[in-house]
């Protein structure tokens, strides 16, 4: 009897152990494939725990933004951008999509901007032809601030955070009173774009005169 | 005896440690299951090895999940038959991009019997599930390329332009035919997967748009617009290059 169960137990042990060393092999080719797709497009699954998940993605292009975002359910993601017509198109979770935004050169001699919040869609001049050349080359000095490029964040409900915020620097602003129109200058100094997100609450103070949009026409 | 009612005894005996020695000699046949330090360490062992299973048996399915839903956004080119193209849509950078990553048949395999391929583009004579007369041909060189289609408007009609590898290979200007009130039937062929032809001598469609005045039907012979797609290149073709 002991004999038997001894046996038994070593069998168990035995093919035990066999898929433990398939499964402990299978593992180190997903984690390969995982990390290579996860550094391209981003992975966020549900914690358990409220509020959007955000997490910035790499590009080629210094001008090409990307977040992985996740929605979790019963939840609202909602935008707020400082182009003015650009309405929110709310979107409910749960859900995980990849945000873009990016800048350009148009063909039509102006800076060109687009961005894909996953129900909405919009490519835009921003400026003048005038603005593009102020911007030429200059790209680089702008400060940029672009939401969870150190890591994972996450935006509690209620609460509203900037996904992507250029702002020119002191020299900048000053560069661009003289070069650029009244009108321009008004739009597009010294915040040249600024998008945020948040869940489906009005921040109280966005930062900028005119209460509820406060954007300006492009 | 615990409450199981089973005796836990190391019996050692096999190895006869000095320890056993003191363990009396009636208790080692005493209750219906004799356990000893052998079998102790193999349920061990067996417990441990089936409870690391599990554990990476999960984890590898959330992993599995978790890379199926990345694969899909990637767009990650699988290459199941080296003898025939594989193709899939880039992952977006701008709203109206066409783009197409694509993995063209090596020389190897091409001179094995797999397939050489050659770009093709039409924008006028289109015919509703039919190939047109007139196109303009570029034979694409071997291995993974980046395809793309531009079409800008211009005051007197459109342009054209595909390039390879940022290179423009086939540039086409075309007039504008049809009315302000056109209907445009079509867009992107390709789906948003990696693919591959079912058949090794298939053509591949990329792109294609009619623009109709009116309703368009396969009657109407002359249709404008844009069709892009890979074709395979046949002895006259490969003569010529």
């Amino acid at each position: 009897m002991k004999l038997g169960l001894n046996v038994v137990l070593a069998l168990a042990a035995l093919v035990g152990l066999l898929l433990m060393a398939g499964e402990t092999l299978l593992k180190k080719d997903l984690s390969r494939e995982y990390g290579i797709l996860a550094a391209e497009v981003g992975y966020l699954e549900s914690t358990g725990e409220p509020g959007l998940q955000v997490m910035a993605l790499p590009t080629k292009d210094p001008r090409h933004f990307r977040w992985r975002i996740f929605v979790p359910e019963n939840e609202t993601v909602v935008w707020k951008n400082s182009v003015a017509w650009d309405r929110s198109v709310p979107i409910e979770g749960p859900l995980s999509f990849i945000a873009h935004v990016r800048f350009r050169d148009g063909e039509n001699g102006c800076l060109k901007a687009w961005w894909d919040l996953k129900r909405s869609g919009v490519t835009t001049d921003m400026g003048s032809p005038q603005f593009y050349e102020f911007l030429k080359g200059r790209w680089g000095e702008l400060e940029i601030e672009q939401l969870a490029s150190q890591g994972r964040v996450t935006v509690q409900p209620g609460q509203w955070k900037s996904l992507l915020r250029i702002r020119m620097t002191d020299q900048m602003r000053d560069d661009a009173q003289n070069v650029l129109s009244p009108q321009v200058a008004k739009w597009y100094v010294p915040e040249l774009f600024h998008l945020q997100l948040g869940t489906d609450v009005e921040p109280a103070d966005s930062g900028r005169t005119g209460g509820a949009i406060s954007g300006r026409e492009p | 005896m615990n409450h199981a009612g089973i005796d836990f005894v190391i019996d050692a005996s096999e190895s006869r440690t000095s320890g056993s020695r003191n363990v009396p000699e009636s208790r080692l046949g005493r209750g219906p299951l004799q356990w000893n330090l052998k079998t102790l360490v193999l349920l061990v062992l067996s417990c441990a090895s089936w409870f690391a299973y599990y554990r990476l048996r999960d984890d590898n399915e959330r992993m599995r999940s978790a890379i199926q839903v990345m694969r899909a956004e990637s767009k990650a080119l699988v290459v199941l038959h080296a003898d025939r193209v594989a193709v899939v849509r880039a992952p977006k950078t701008w709203s109206d991009e066409k783009k197409w990553n694509v993995a063209l048949p090596s020389k190897e395999a091409v001179g094995n019997g797999g397939i050489a391929y050659k770009l093709c583009l039409a924008t006028s004579g289109l015919q509703l599930g039919r190939r047109p007369a007139a196109v303009t041909e570029f034979p694409l060189p071997h291995g993974r390329r980046e395809m793309e289609l531009k079409t800008v408007e211009t005051k007197d009609g459109y342009n054209v332009r595909v390039l390879v590898d940022d290179q423009p290979v086939i540039e086409l200007s075309q007039p504008h035919f049809w009315t302000k009130d056109r209907e445009a039937i079509g867009g992107v062929v390709t789906g948003k997967q990696s693919y591959q032809p079912a058949r090794a001598g298939d053509a591949v469609s990329l792109y294609s748009i009619h623009y109709t005045e009116g309703k368009a039907t396969l009657s109407k012979p002359r249709l404008h617009g844009v069709e892009l797609w890979l074709e395979p290149m046949n002895a006259r073709d490969k003569k010529a290059l």
